[in-house]
């Protein structure tokens, strides 16, 4: 009686997960005429390619989504270089002051950037980087601390006899770390970048803050974009949503082959 | 935004220094000459970029807070703690608290013990659809807030939305959700219910499979079972990561910008202004950087007293298990 209970009280909760998912999908594939109608329809009676259609033909969704990936990979790549050689140094070495910064780092990545938006706009602005890709990998790479918190254990849990070998070999620290302790430890720090490089994919916060050109706009801001101009437009949200969700979808399959597993530490 | 890693960072806090710390002994083989600069190279590059990208405007995010600066040319004076002054009489400021309270205590409440029945539920048998439920609850988690924010208020929309679509089959006609401030709150808290909950049980789940299953034995053998063994035994186990798990959710629903900008845009009215859309307000708005900078440290400081009552709560705790038993 309770496993009944208990079970269906998850099912409740899945329904209550996923049923916004579905309909959001299913409204992506309804024709304009059946999205505005009263009683809801719940169905489409036939499956209408059309939102996709005026949206993915749209050169300035083209733009949107050539802008996402770029800010997304040199963010990641910069973000995951830093934070790597970091998270290295703090991982191996001791040294004055090492836990102290350790607990830095963590106190900036508990808070956002959210708080200090108005400074930050004003600084990009006499800088000259707003409305440029180029401010905002900068700014959001920042994010890098989480990047040295999620690798500092599993470098720390590699044997150390490998480095010592080729340091005996003649090996400079960072070629140690290049040749030795990279490629050791490169499905970590690949499902890192894999991570980071989603995060930046969906942030919209920081584009909302420094982009407001419409060539330069990513994806998520994209988005947002169909709420204003001709009241909300449903169909073409929902596609463009899906759309969005699409790179996401194809991330989790491959970090499901490379298996989450090889982030912990004891791997 | 980027919720589960601190959740993994904070485990790593009060268990990988500990761990790390032995391995760390072996692995410093000092040369001479090389020495102690080595370690700089690695975390400088790191240190100082954050310095430039994080430091120096949080720095002068609190500057701005005491100078009376607007944009465009203009003088820019030192006005001391005028702005925070007027905090106390910015009405809006108050409402903004106020729905960032409420936002904050019903997410906690709701997200952690809903995570916390989801992971119970998940640890308790091997089913066969296990894998499927996890995948399904994080998704949400998985995508962009500006996509949670679409769904939901295409949900809510009345009168083409999924809610009320439903409502009206049993007979209650058009609520307008988003236009009346008490239920726009409770719109914005499912909506952040509905992103949080698949990683919220994660991270309790991971907890709650650390935990021995000596002592769930042990427990057992002395005849707890059921309530008495969740009360006595599992509960005092999670005590951390419950904590820790409230404090990520915390962080989340305090820094909740985009959900409440393109779900209700902090209306109807300014009935579900929260702190960070009144940041964003004042300055693009009101064109009133030193008030909005106020603002912005004000939160920071709620974030700073929140991380630091748990990382107190959690020292003050008893030890979790999993450190005696290697």
């Amino acid at each position: 009686m309770k496993r009944v209970a208990s079970s269906a009280l998850m099912l409740l909760l899945l329904a209550f997960v996923v049923g916004p998912i579905l309909w959001v999908v299913l409204t992506s594939l309804k024709p304009e005429s059946e999205i505005l109608r009263l009683p809801v329809v719940w169905l489409p009676s036939s499956i209408s390619w059309e939102h996709y259609g005026s949206v993915l033909s749209d050169t300035a969704v083209h733009r949107y989504i050539a802008n996402s990936l770029a800010v997304a990979v040199a963010t990641s790549a910069l973000a995951t270089l830093l934070g790597a050689l970091a998270a290295y140094g703090f991982g191996r070495y001791r040294f004055p002051g090492s836990s102290f910064l350790l607990g830095l780092l963590l106190v900036v990545h508990l808070l956002p950037n959210l708080v200090s938006m108005t400074a930050l706009y004003r600084i990009c602005v006499s800088v000259h980087l707003l409305n440029s890709l180029v401010g905002l990998v900068l700014v959001k790479a920042a994010g890098l601390s989480l990047v040295v918190w999620l690798l500092k254990g599993y470098f720390e849990s590699l044997p150390p006899q490998y480095e010592e070998m080729a340091r005996v070999d003649g090996c400079s620290p960072l070629g140690v770390f290049f040749r030795v302790v990279v490629p050791l430890r490169f499905r970590g720090i690949l499902v890192t970048a894999l991570f980071f490089f989603a995060q930046s994919w969906k942030s919209f916060f920081l584009p909302l803050l420094l982009i407001n050109r419409k060539e330069k706009m990513t994806l998520p801001l994209g988005i947002y974009q169909y709420v204003g101009e001709h009241g909300f437009e449903i169909g073409k949200i929902c596609a463009l949503s899906v759309v969005s969700m699409v790179p996401i979808l194809f991330l989790l399959f491959v970090l499901n082959r490379i298996g989450w597993e090889s982030l912990r530490p004891s791997g | 935004m980027n919720d589960v890693i601190p959740a993994k960072a904070g485990i790593h806090w009060h268990t990988a220094r500990d761990q790390g710390s032995g391995v760390r002994g072996q692995a410093t083989p000092r040369h001479p000459g090389r020495g102690t600069a080595t370690p700089y190279v690695f975390v400088l590059p790191a240190l100082v970029y954050l310095l430039f990208f994080w430091g120096y405007p949080a720095g002068y995010a609190f500057f701005l807070s005491l100078t009376d600066t607007t944009f465009g040319p203009g003088t820019s004076r030192f006005v001391g703690l005028d702005n925070y002054r007027q905090l106390l009489e910015d009405a809006l400021f108050w409402t903004s608290l106020k729905n960032s309270s409420v936002l904050f205590v019903a997410s906690v409440l709701l997200e952690v013990s809903l995570g916390l029945a989801v992971a119970l539920y998940l640890s308790e048998s091997g089913k066969r659809w296990k894998g499927t439920l996890i995948a399904s609850l994080l998704l949400p988690w998985l995508f962009s807030e500006i996509v949670t924010a679409m769904t939901w208020r295409s949900i809510f929309h009345e009168p083409f939305g999924l809610l009320n679509g439903l409502l009206r089959q049993v007979g209650i006609t058009g609520v307008p959700w988003l236009s009346r401030p008490k239920t726009a709150l409770a719109a914005l808290v499912i909506a952040s219910l509905w992103q949080g909950i698949g990683i919220s049980a994660m991270v309790i789940l991971a907890a709650l499979q650390a935990i021995p299953p000596r002592l769930m034995d042990l427990a057992s053998i002395d005849g707890a079972h059921g309530w008495r063994k969740f009360l006595h035994v599992v509960l005092p186990q999670l005590k951390t990561v419950l904590l820790l798990d409230g404090m990520l959710v915390g962080i989340k629903s305090l820094g909740s910008f985009t959900l409440v900008f393109a779900l209700t845009g902090g209306g109807p009215g300014h009935g579900t202004e929260v702190l960070a859309t009144h940041v964003y307000r004042l300055t693009f708005s009101h064109y009133d950087l030193g008030h909005a900078s106020a603002v912005g440290v004000c939160l920071a400081g709620l974030f700073l007293g929140l991380v630091s009552i748990v990382y107190l709560l959690q020292r003050g705790g008893p030890e979790p298990a999993r450190k005696g038993t290697p």
